[in-house]
């Protein structure tokens, strides 16, 4: 994954192109072009969160899509042969644009326009884009309403995607589209309709399945907790997992797989531990034993043994009896640990 | 008579993880944990009750993708390569803590469970245990339910109604190989649901699914009695709710029981511990320390001086707590009873994971709380939801809302900053299968095995789990790479079909390498 700074890519002239047109599908790599428009330098995470100027108030910030993915030409192996692609296409030569529900109150859609469209389309309002501006215009689709209202947003035209903030319980179909100064339009593509979920109780009611008392029902169905609780051991499950980002190591979805070391608060700590390895040797077919319990041989009749070695005095009974059975010899290492722990000392003035 | 029944329904899942082309593969370590600390305990907790005749019930998924690989030779083998390296640890633990009784009693703790796990795995299963899951289910003890072919969350994937016919066959089709029938429920990827969703499951003669508590609560028209009663979809499906409270009590990480300071802390782990020479052999080849499974350490507090760990005091905690949480069902279900006029059904989801592996002590707690529930008390009565209608065969008509058991219930961990750039790739590709799929009818040899390897390739990338995992932040890359390779994959096999140059080596090392659903259909698309 490559999250390299992007500074090469950076064109100082900052340039925003008044004929969008001209620009989309020529390039390679709209992704770094759109980057130096918006004077974005480096790549710092995944998550880049750009604003872009909008006209209407309910546009919200748009995610850069793939902004990962994208390499700039000169740092490509020129020329790639399809056996080794490994990246995925940036246009796939559609005019589209689609809806995805995020919950309630904001929708998702992404689009994908040719120049050649584009240019077709623009002729329809004179064939300059002098006075136009690329739009998603939001339609409000829900039944029983005898007008359809919607709202503009202003995009950028390298932009790819665009969360709407929208109503609850509301239908919605998008177009993308030029709006001409004069308020002429025309539509580029259009999307699917989708509905939002509803975010309380419904407003219909089956007289067959009346309930006594409908907010209660609702209160002791945790219904007033709704989102809260819904991924409580998730969420502990990323903080855990984000815990292990920082130290640099990764984790598991499941798997604790790398997982921090040691969280400490402050900056410096220490600690020490004692382990004692007894090792030795005897004929590779003596049996040997520590404590009265057998200790296994490698074939040239050495052995290692380690303990953790806790405070204390410790006797380590050995024996070797030859296979014969004829000679026993006893070898008994006597340990003791004593572990002193002088205050900390912690020397004044130093800096922090 | 009972007043009321309660559904504890374990969802067991993993992303299809599968590297032959690696000796050793990290991310594939999460179902050899799987297996040894949740999938092989839970089995030993139902033997068990069978061996001691407790009534019981439980629900549990167990996704295509999770069984796929514990049917896998190669993924077999290589658990019980790590297992035994585990038997091995713990051998050597045995010895070095001798002097220290209060590890050396948990280092044989664990010598025990892992021989043990071994033993289940290998001579008793011959392993593959989705067999000792058929069994349950077949002594009707167990209900097995499925879910989507990889775990693709459908309000997001369904671009085409293929997408979303595709994972529901596919899963049915898989289920019915392995277990020797066809589901009765499912467990909707990420509890996302849509309406019209329940269309597909219907073609399947699946009878019902599961969703998070506002999927009913929010359902229109109103549902009478909240979650505590399965709807019925207009066509026929029911859907049944998530209790909040239960669920609260065992996932909260504030008030859960899992928090508990007696329990085992899963983060002290001896691949972090022990001197970096003695662990090297246990830990990731390139000598980067990872977690082993042994731990020697109790949760004790807001600390970082943990005390060590002491068995038989976490199990006592695990039978108190089982005791309260049977003592709060009681009282939740006589609460509803009377407000209610009839028996409420509790439903309690979990991820099956939790039991075992984020807590420890998970599947003993489980244990008490069914013998208990069995024997204990009357007030309610363990059952699978397809039990439900035996008791209530009418119920309300009403459609859910659309919903997940995400964060914030929508699909908002699914589509944000961090992910939302898969999606136009990945409903291309859709759009493209179902292309192939007309052009291509009924075609064998080398362009049927293409257009089987592409509709694998295209069922791995819409695994939720790819997305999640981009948006928690960690192991990103992995999520990322897997994502862009199975596209890039199916990118190349639908160029190479269109231009009719088909590379049988490349189509080869696909088919060996993401070999999932062997018999898969691309006729579905």
């Amino acid at each position: 994954m490559a999250l390299s700074p992007r500074k090469k890519n950076v064109s100082k002239k900052g340039v925003v192109p008044k004929s969008p047109a001209s620009r989309i599908p020529q390039k390679k790599n709209p992704i770094s072009r759109q980057r130096s428009i918006k004077t974005v330098k480096t790549v710092k995470t995944v998550k880049t969160i750009k604003k872009r100027p909008v006209v209407e108030k309910k546009a919200k910030h748009v995610f850069p899509t793939e902004t990962v993915k994208s390499v700039p030409p000169s740092q490509l192996p020129a020329p790639i042969p399809p056996a080794i692609q490994m990246e995925l296409p940036e246009n796939y030569g559609d005019n589209q644009i689609y809806l995805l529900i995020r919950d309630p109150y904001w929708l998702y859609s992404y689009w994908e326009i040719q120049k050649s469209h584009q240019e077709e389309t623009l002729k329809k309002l004179g064939g300059s884009w002098d006075g136009v501006v690329s739009i998603l215009r939001v339609f409000d689709v829900t039944e029983g309403s005898n007008h359809p209202s919607y709202f503009d947003i202003v995009i950028q035209n390298m932009c790819r995607s665009w969360y709407i903030s929208v109503q609850p319980n509301h239908a919605y179909v998008v177009e993308i589209g030029l709006l001409h100064r004069d308020g002429r339009y025309a539509v580029l593509a259009r999307s699917n309709t989708v509905r939002t979920p509803r975010a309380g109780m419904s407003e219909v009611i089956d007289e067959q399945w009346m309930a006594v008392d409908w907010d209660k029902m609702y209160a002791l169905s945790g219904g007033f907790q709704v989102g809260k609780s819904s991924a409580e051991l998730r969420e502990l499950m990323e903080e855990r997992l984000k815990g292990a980002i920082s130290s640099g190591s990764g984790a598991g979805l499941v798997s604790s797989a790398s997982s921090p070391v040691k969280i400490k608060k402050r900056g410096f700590f220490f600690w020490l531990e004692c382990e004692l390895i007894i090792y030795g040797g005897t004929e590779p077919d003596a049996e040997v034993t520590m404590q009265g319990r057998p200790v296994s041989l490698r074939p040239d009749g050495t052995f290692t043994l380690r303990y953790a070695l806790p405070d204390g005095k410790f006797t380590f009974d050995c024996r070797a009896k030859s296979s014969d059975g004829v000679e026993e010899r006893e070898i008994t290492p006597i340990i003791g640990r004593t572990t002193e722990r002088p205050a900390p000392i912690i020397k004044k003035g130093a800096k922090k | 008579m009972e007043k009321g029944f309660l559904s504890i329904v374990l969802h067991a899942h993993l992303p299809f993880v599968r590297h032959p082309e690696h000796e050793y593969f990290l991310e594939e370590t999460w179902l050899y944990e799987a297996i040894s600390e949740t999938y092989i305990p839970l089995i030993h907790m139902m033997e068990g009750l069978e061996r001691d005749r407790v009534p019981w019930r439980l629900t549990m998924s167990l996704t295509p993708s999770l069984m796929s690989m514990l049917r896998d030779p190669l993924l077999q083998d290589r658990y019980i390569r790590h297992v035994d390296k585990l038997i091995d640890l713990a051998n050597k633990e045995i010895e070095r803590t001798r002097f220290m009784p209060q590890f050396h009693e948990t280092a044989l703790h664990y010598f025990w469970e892992f021989t043990r796990a071994k033993d289940t795995f290998n001579n008793r299963y011959h392993r593959d245990i989705t067999q000792a899951f058929r069994h349950f289910q077949d002594q009707g003890r167990l209900e097995i339910i499925t879910c989507g072919a990889t775990h693709g969350f459908l309000p997001l994937i369904s671009r085409t109604e293929s997408a979303v016919r595709g994972q529901i066959e596919t899963a049915v089709r898989l289920y019915e190989d392995v277990l020797g029938r066809r589901p009765i429920g499912i467990w909707l990827p990420e509890c996302g649901y849509y309406p019209g969703v329940d269309k597909f499951l219907k073609e399947q003669g699946i009878r019902y699914f599961l969703t998070d508590t506002h999927g009913i609560l929010h359902a229109s028209p109103r549902p009478k009695y909240g979650v505590f009663a399965p709807i019925f979809c207009p066509t026929g499906v029911a859907a049944f709710g998530r209790d909040v409270e239960s669920s609260k009590q065992v996932w909260s990480a504030v008030e859960g029981y899992p928090g508990d300071y007696d329990y085992r802390e899963f983060y002290r782990d001896v691949g972090f511990d022990l001197d970096y020479d003695y662990i090297r052999p246990y830990i990731s080849p390139d000598g980067i320390r990872v977690n082993t499974g042994i731990k020697y350490y109790r949760i004790t507090g807001n600390t970082d001086d943990k005390e060590p760990y002491v068995r038989a005091w976490a199990i006592e905690k695990a039978a108190s707590h089982a005791a309260n949480f049977m003592f709060n069902r009681e009282k939740q279900i006589e609460h509803l009873y009377g407000f209610m006029g009839r028996k409420p059904l509790i439903v309690a989801p979990y991820d099956a994971e939790l039991y075992g592996h984020w807590w420890y002590e998970g599947p003993d707690f489980l244990n008490f709380f069914i013998r208990k529930t069995a024997f204990d008390q009357n007030v309610f009565r363990l059952i699978a939801p397809s039990d439900y209608f035996r008791e209530y065969p009418v119920n309300q008509i009403s459609t859910p809302s659309f919903s997940s058991w995400g964060w914030k219930g929508y699909s908002e961990t699914w589509l944000s900053g961090s992910n939302d750039w898969i999606y136009r790739h990945i409903h291309k590709a859709t759009l493209r299968m179902s292309e192939l799929a007309g052009r291509f009818r009924g075609q064998n040899g080398v362009v049927g095995r293409a257009l089987k390897q592409a509709a694998r390739e295209l069922y791995l990338a819409q695994s939720s789990d790819w997305a999640f995992i981009m948006h928690t932040g960690t192991m990103v890359p992995y999520a990322i790479k897997r994502t862009k390779d199975h596209l890039v994959n199916f990118t190349r096999l639908y160029d190479d079909l269109t231009n009719n140059r088909l590379d049988e080596g490349f189509l080869r090392e696909l088919e060996s390498k993401n070999n999932i659903f062997p018999n898969v259909d691309y006729h579905m698309f």
